[in-house]
C-alpha cells in the first residue's frame, strides 16, 4: 500500500517534469499559477484543516513573502535568491507573533484577528506607498537572468514539492496526530499531555511560513508584486479551492487548486465572473458537502464496496 | 481640532455601535459570527438608493421598504445556509465569508462598480461649539442611530421577545424545555440581524455612498467594535464603538490619518491581551 | 503525594467547591461520592488543570500544581477521564490512545507505541476496535476508552469520573477488578467517583463524601454508610 502510493506518487512527478515539452507558453504560465496555489491552499488546509483554525490571514502572509524579498531586491539589491529565504523567514516570525498573540483565544476569535492582520498589512501597504508603490505595484527583479517561462515552471515545481514533502511529513508525524487531537478536541487533548498552545503556534508558523514561500517565488515570477497578491480575494480563492477540494485530506487542496484555475482560466474568456461562479459551488459545496471532493468520492467507495 | 475629532469621534461612534449591533445580536444568540453582516449592509444601501431615485418613492418608505426586505433576505439565508451549523462556529464563519464574496459579485453584476448614493433628508450644516461647521446630514444619521440603539434595547429588555432572546442566549437548553421554539427563534434573530445591518445601511449610505465592496469595511468595523466590547454584550457594542470611533478619530487628527483603522486594531490586540473576553464579556474562553 | 488545602471555586455567584481538604497516599483507592451537583467534577477539573482554582493550594509529590496547565500536570503524572466521553471523534481508537503515548516519551519507536497501545486497548476490552473511528463506538465502549487513554499516560494518579454508568452488572464486575487491579498491582492511586454504589463501596479503602461543594465527612466505608448526614444528603430533608 505505502509503496504503491510512493511510486504513484513518483509518476506523477515525472509527469509533471516532461510536462511543459507538451505545453505553449500560456499553457504553461497557467501550470505555474496552480503549483502556486497548490502551496497556497496546502498550507492554509494543514492549518484549517487538521488543526482547525481558520486565519483569514494567509494571502497576507504571501504578501510578506513576497514583499519582503522583493523590497530587498529593489531598495538594497539583494538577489531574491537570498531575499525570498529572508521573507519566510519574516513571514514565519510574523505568523508566530500572531500565533502568540490568539493563544488565550484560538476558535473565533483567530479567526476574527488574522482578519484584522490582513487589514493591517493592507493599509501599510496603501500608506507607505514610497516604498511598496501602493496599487500601482513593485516591480522586482526576476529569479532567473534570462527569463524563460519553462526555468520558472520547474522552480515553481521544486518549490511546490517540497512543501508538500513538509506538509506530508508533519501530518504523518506525531506533530500531525497532535494537530488533530487539538482538532477534535482541544480539552481532552490537554488532560492527555499534549501542549495545546505549542501545537497552535507551531501549526500557524509553519504555514505562515510555507504560504511566505509561495508568495515570494510568485512575485519573482510575476516581476510585479501588486496588493492583489495579499488581498481577501486571493484569500478567498485559497479557501474555496481547499473546501472543493476537501479540507482535511493531504490530496484535497491539490486537486482543488489544479480545477479551480484551470476553470477560472475557461470562464475568464466569457468575462470577469469567475470569482461568482466559485463562490457558487464554493457555496454549495461547504453547504451539502463539506468534506469536498475527496470526501464525495471517499462516499462513493465505502457504498460501492458495501453494497 | 480637539472639538473636532471628538464631535467626530462620537457621531462616527454612534454610527459604528449601530453598525455592529446586528453583528452583536446574532453572535450573543446563536453564536454565529456573520461574515456576510455588511452586504446586508451594502444591499439595503442599493435598495433604498433605487427606491428613491429610480422609483422616485418617499425616502423614509423607501428606508422601511428596504430594511424588510433585508430581513426577510436575512431569514431565508438562515434556513438555507446557517440552520445546519449550529454548534459549529467555524463552518457558519466559513459559509458567511463565501457569502460574502459571492453578494459582492453579485452586486458588482446587477449593479454596476460605481458608487449609489441616496438623497439626503436634511440639507446643509449646524455651527457646533461655534468652532466649526457640521454636515446636518451627518447629525440626523447620529440622531437616527441612537433612535435604532434605543429601539433595539427596550425591544431586549421591555418585551417578551427580548426576554425569551437572553433567555436563549444565556443557556439555549433551559430555553428550550421551557417550550421556546428556538428554531423558529434563530431564523427570526438572524433575520433581525441583517435587518440592523440595513438600518445601519439605509442610514448612512447618503453620506457613505454604498459600492459592491464597500461592506467589508463594514464588517470589519463591527467585529472590531463587537470583539472589543464583548461578544454578545449590548453595552458592550455601545461603548465599544465609541472608543474605537474616539480612538480612530484622534488618532487621526493628531497622529496620522492613513493609519486611522490601525489605532482600532491596536487597541483591540492591547484589550484582549488583558481581557480575553473583551470590555463587557463574561464567557469563558 | 496529593494534598490539596482549602480548595475553592466559584462560577459567577455559585460556590461550586467551598474549602475542601484532601490528601491521598501513593497506591490508595479512594471514592468521591455525593448527590449530583455536589462538586465532584469541579474537583477533578481543578486537580486536573481544566480550569484554576478561585483560591486554595494543590500539590503533588511535594511541586505546586497551583496555575499549571492541563497537559503540564498530566505529565506530572495525574491522568483523568471525563464524565461525559470525550473521544477524538474523526480518530481511529488506536490513534485515540497513540495521542497520550506519543506525548509522554518523545523518542518512542512508532511501533514500539503501537504495540503498547494495542495492550492497553486489549485491557480495557476493546481489543478488536483499534481502526474503528472513535464516533462510531457506543457509550460504553467510549467511557472504556478513555480509560485506555488515561492509562497511557503513565499515571501515578487516576481520577475517574463516574466510569461504571450503564454498564451491566457482569461488566461492572469486570471494570471494578480492571480498577481494583491498577491500584493494587501497579501502584497507581485512584481517585474515583462513582454513582454505583454497591461498587464503589466494596472496592475503596475511603470514602470522601461532597454535598454542596464543602466536604461532609471523610471515612471507611462501613463508617460512610451508617453516618446519618450521609443518608441525609442523599435522601434530601
Ligand atoms: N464550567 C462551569 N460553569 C458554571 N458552573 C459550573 C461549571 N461546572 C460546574 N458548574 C456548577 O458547579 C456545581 C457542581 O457541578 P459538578 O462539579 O459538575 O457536580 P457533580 O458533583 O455532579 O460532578 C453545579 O452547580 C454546576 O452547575
Ligand atoms: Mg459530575
Amino acid at each position: 500500500m505505502k509503496n504503491t502510493k510512493v511510486i504513484l506518487a513518483c509518476i506523477i512527478v515525472g509527469l509533471f517534469g516532461i510536462l511543459p515539452l507538451g505545453l505553449n507558453v500560456y499553457q504553461q504560465h497557467v501550470m505555474i499559477v496552480c503549483l502556486f496555489y497548490v502551496m497556497m491552499s496546502a498550507s492554509w488546509n494543514l492549518l484549517a484543516g487538521y488543526t482547525g483554525q481558520v486565519s483569514f490571514a494567509h494571502a497576507a502572509f504571501a504578501g510578506i513573502g513576497a514583499y519582503t524579498s522583493g523590497i530587498l531586491a529593489v531598495k538594497a539589491g539583494l538577489s531574491p535568491w537570498l531575499g525570498i529565504p529572508l521573507g519566510v523567514l519574516f513571514a514565519a516570525v510574523i505568523g508566530f507573533g500572531v500565533g502568540l498573540l490568539c493563544l488565550k483565544m484560538g476558535g473565533i476569535y483567530l479567526s476574527l484577528t488574522t482578519l484584522g492582520v490582513s487589514e493591517i498589512f493592507h493599509i501599510i501597504i496603501n500608506n507607505e506607498y514610497e516604498i511598496t508603490r501602493g496599487t500601482m505595484g513593485l516591480q522586482v527583479p526576476g529569479l532567473l537572468v534570462e527569463y524563460s517561462k519553462t526555468g520558472y515552471f520547474y522552480i515553481m515545481l521544486v518549490t511546490a514539492i517540497v512543501s508538500l514533502l513538509v506538509i506530508y511529513w508533519m501530518i504523518h508525524s506525531n506533530i500531525g496526530l497532535n494537530f488533530r487531537a487539538v482538532q477534535n478536541d482541544e480539552k481532552a487533548a490537554a488532560s492527555l499531555g499534549v501542549d495545546v498552545i505549542r501545537i497552535r503556534v507551531l501549526a500557524f508558523t509553519v504555514s505562515s511560513a510555507l504560504a511566505g514561500l509561495a508568495g515570494g517565488v510568485y512575485g519573482h515570477y510575476l516581476l510585479l508584486i501588486t496588493p492583489e497578491i495579499p488581498s481577501l480575494d486571493q484569500q478567498f480563492l485559497v479557501l474555496s479551492m481547499t473546501i472543493i477540494g476537501g479540507m482535511g485530506s493531504f490530496i484535497g487542496p491539490i486537486i482543488g487548486a489544479f480545477t479551480l484555475e484551470i476553470l477560472s482560466e475557461y470562464i475568464r474568456g466569457y468575462g470577469e465572473y469567475h470569482v461568482l461562479v466559485f463562490g457558487l459551488i464554493a457555496l454549495s459545496m461547504a453547504r451539502f458537502a463539506p468534506n469536498g471532493v475527496v470526501g464525495l468520492v471517499q462516499a462513493g467507495w465505502a457504498k460501492r464496496s458495501t453494497s | 481640532m480637539f472639538l473636532l475629532a471628538l464631535t467626530n469621534g462620537l457621531v462616527i461612534g454612534i454610527i459604528y455601535a449601530l453598525a455592529a449591533l446586528g453583528v452583536s445580536l446574532v453572535v450573543g444568540i446563536m453564536n454565529v459570527v456573520n461574515f456576510a453582516h455588511g452586504e446586508f449592509y451594502i444591499l439595503a444601501g442599493y435598495f433604498s438608493y433605487h427606491f428613491a431615485n429610480t422609483l422616485g418613492m418617499n425616502y423614509l418608505a423607501a428606508m422601511m421598504l428596504s430594511v424588510g426586505l433585508v430581513l426577510i433576505f436575512g431569514m431565508i439565508i438562515e434556513v438555507l445556509l446557517i440552520r445546519k451549523t449550529y454548534g459549529d462556529d467555524l463552518y457558519s464563519l466559513i459559509l458567511t465569508f463565501i457569502l460574502s464574496i459571492v453578494l459582492q459579485n453579485t452586486y458588482l453584476l446587477v449593479f454596476g462598480p460605481y458608487p449609489n448614493k441616496p438623497p439626503n433628508w436634511v440639507k446643509g450644516a449646524t455651527n457646533v461649539f461655534g468652532q466649526f461647521y457640521y454636515g446636518n446630514q451627518r447629525l440626523a444619521a447620529c440622531g437616527a442611530g441612537l433612535v435604532v440603539i434605543a429601539i433595539v434595547y427596550l425591544m431586549l429588555k421591555k418585551t417578551w421577545f427580548g426576554r425569551m432572546l437572553r433567555a436563549t442566549s444565556q443557556d439555549r437548553e433551559v430555553a428550550e424545555l421551557n417550550g421556546v421554539n428556538t428554531t423558529a427563534l434563530n431564523m427570526l434573530s438572524f433575520g433581525l440581524g441583517c435587518a440592523l445591518a440595513a438600518a445601519a445601511g439605509v442610514i448612512l449610505s447618503p453620506i457613505f455612498p454604498v459600492t459592491p465592496t464597500g461592506g467589508m469595511a463594514v464588517a470589519l468595523t463591527a467585529f472590531v467594535v463587537v470583539v472589543l466590547g464583548g461578544m454578545g454584550s449590548f453595552w458592550g457594542c455601545v461603548v465599544g464603538g465609541l472608543i474605537i470611533g474616539l480612538v480612530e478619530n484622534f488618532g487621526a487628527a493628531f497622529i496620522s490619518s492613513g493609519y486611522r483603522h490601525v489605532f482600532g486594531f491596536i487597541i483591540l490586540i492591547f484589550v484582549l491581551l488583558v481581557r480575553p473576553a473583551g470590555l463587557f464579556g463574561n464567557r469563558e474562553i | 503525594m496529593l494534598k490539596g488545602n482549602g480548595l475553592c471555586k466559584n462560577f459567577g455567584g455559585v460556590a461550586a467547591l467551598n474549602d475542601v481538604d484532601i490528601s491521598l497516599e501513593k497506591g490508595s483507592l479512594i471514592g468521591l461520592i455525593g448527590p449530583n451537583g455536589a462538586g465532584k467534577t469541579t474537583l477533578f477539573n481543578a486537580i486536573a488543570g481544566a480550569f484554576s482554582l478561585s483560591s486554595g493550594n494543590l500539590e503533588f509529590n511535594g511541586k505546586s500544581l497551583n496555575g499549571k496547565s492541563a497537559n503540564h500536570i498530566c505529565r506530572l503524572g495525574i491522568a483523568r477521564t471525563f464524565q461525559v466521553p470525550r473521544p477524538f471523534a474523526e480518530m481511529t481508537c488506536l490513534e485515540n490512545v497513540l495521542v497520550p503515548l506519543v506525548n509522554r516519551s518523545r523518542v518512542g519507536e512508532r511501533t514500539a507505541l503501537l504495540q503498547e497501545g494495542r495492550e492497553i486497548l486489549d485491557f480495557v476490552g476493546l481489543g478488536n476496535r483499534d481502526d474503528i473511528l472513535a464516533k462510531e463506538l457506543n457509550l460504553v465502549e467510549k467511557k472504556r476508552l478513555e480509560m485506555a487513554r488515561a492509562l497511557c499516560t503513565n499515571p501515578q494518579l487516576l481520577l475517574l469520573d463516574e466510569v461504571l454508568g450503564g454498564l451491566n452488572t457482569q461488566e461492572i464486575g469486570a471494570a471494578v477488578d480492571l480498577i481494583v487491579n491498577l491500584s493494587e498491582k501497579r501502584g497507581i492511586a485512584v481517585l474515583w467517583i462513582e454513582h454505583v454504589m454497591g461498587a464503589i463501596m466494596g472496592a475503596a479503602e475511603r470514602i470522601i463524601v461532597l454535598d454542596q461543594g464543602e466536604k461532609l465527612m471523610e471515612g471507611t466505608p462501613e463508617e460512610v454508610a451508617h453516618d446519618p448526614r450521609v443518608i441525609h444528603a442523599y435522601l434530601g430533608a
